[in-house]
């Protein structure tokens, strides 16, 4: 393997021809590598660490041009390469922190109290009392009774604390719908805990 | 038609995460049925995995979380000639080629 097989690398990978036939991988590496190393940055990453982990993933992408499906976008191949650099470093250290981490639903209602947006904590709101057992407890049934996609409007809203477009991104819908979504759950959860 | 329409048992890892390729599928719509709500079932559960998909979503428009993050024209030049001496000396110490910032690229032969 020489830089003269690198540089002719995209001639063979006819899927790379998604962000121009004749792109190259260097051009494919100047495009790429600073949202590549900043997807690793926002993992926990030092700045040495992220350059290491970032050509990681472009060993990857040189390795794989050839396998390069044509129906795919460059980004969510380039995606899928680094993420599955990130998951095997995280897999290779021991008990690392990571940003993210699973959040079981058991637990809703026992945190610190920050579960709940404003819009649903004014002081007259029944729901101000969140962190008393028994209504944790009855939170817990109310969410149980929402449709799944309005209750998980709602967790991603309350318990990842997410943006109404994020929502929207992840669960892949509109965020019109989400706010709709969101605003039957309050209306919802208001009735139930009264 | 994708094949994993409707398929009930994606690759599921054994730490309980979906594998990258079934984020990708559902980010591409390829997700449908009891496999789709699974997943959507995980993604409010999970934080790591949801962060996971906005980054998909994302990608071109990160910015770099802090300044020490934020990489130069020179450093992406500095690092895609440690990248381009890495693929032409496989045989060269790991350590060294990994190092972006001391050390100049393996001379040929």
């Amino acid at each position: 393997m020489n830089v003269a097989a690198v540089e002719r690398a995209p001639d063979r990978a006819g899927g790379v021809a998604e962000v121009g036939r004749d792109l190259e991988f260097e051009t494919l590496f100047e495009r790429y590598a600073r949202p590549v190393s900043y997807f690793f940055a926002h993992r926990g990453f030092s700045p040495e660490e992220c350059r290491d982990l970032t050509q990681e993933t472009f060993v990857g992408v040189y390795r794989g041009m050839d396998a390069f499906r044509r129906d795919a976008s460059v980004e969510t191949w380039l995606f899928t390469i680094a993420a599955n650099v990130w998951r095997n470093e995280v897999r290779s250290r021991t008990a690392g922190k990571r940003e993210g981490r699973e959040v079981p639903l058991e637990g809703l209602a026992e945190g610190s109290g920050t579960l709940l947006p404003a819009e649903l904590r004014e002081a007259d709101d029944p729901l101000a009392g969140l962190l008393e057992e028994e209504r944790a407890c009855l939170l817990r049934e109310a969410l149980g009774e929402l449709p799944a996609q309005m209750r998980r409007c709602l967790l991603l809203r309350l318990d990842q604390q997410l943006k109404y477009r994020e929502i929207a991104q992840v669960l892949r819908v509109s965020i019109e719908t989400v706010k709709s979504q969101l605003f039957q759950a309050r209306e919802r959860l208001r009735h139930r805990l009264a | 038609m994708d094949k994993r329409r409707g398929r009930i048992d994606p690759s599921v890892r054994a730490d309980g995460h979906p594998a990258v390729e079934e984020l990708v599928a559902y980010h591409r719509d390829e997700l449908a049925g009891e496999a789709r709500e699974r997943l959507q079932d995980h993604l409010v559960l999970c934080k790591e995995c949801a962060r996971l998909l906005l980054d998909l979503e994302n990608l071109v428009g990160l910015e770099p979380p802090s300044e020490a993050h934020r990489l130069s024209d020179d450093d992406v030049e500095e690092a895609k000639a440690a990248l381009k001496a890495r693929i032409r000396g496989e045989t060269a110490s790991p350590a060294r080629l990994l190092r972006f910032h001391s050390s100049p690229p393996p001379k040929k032969g």
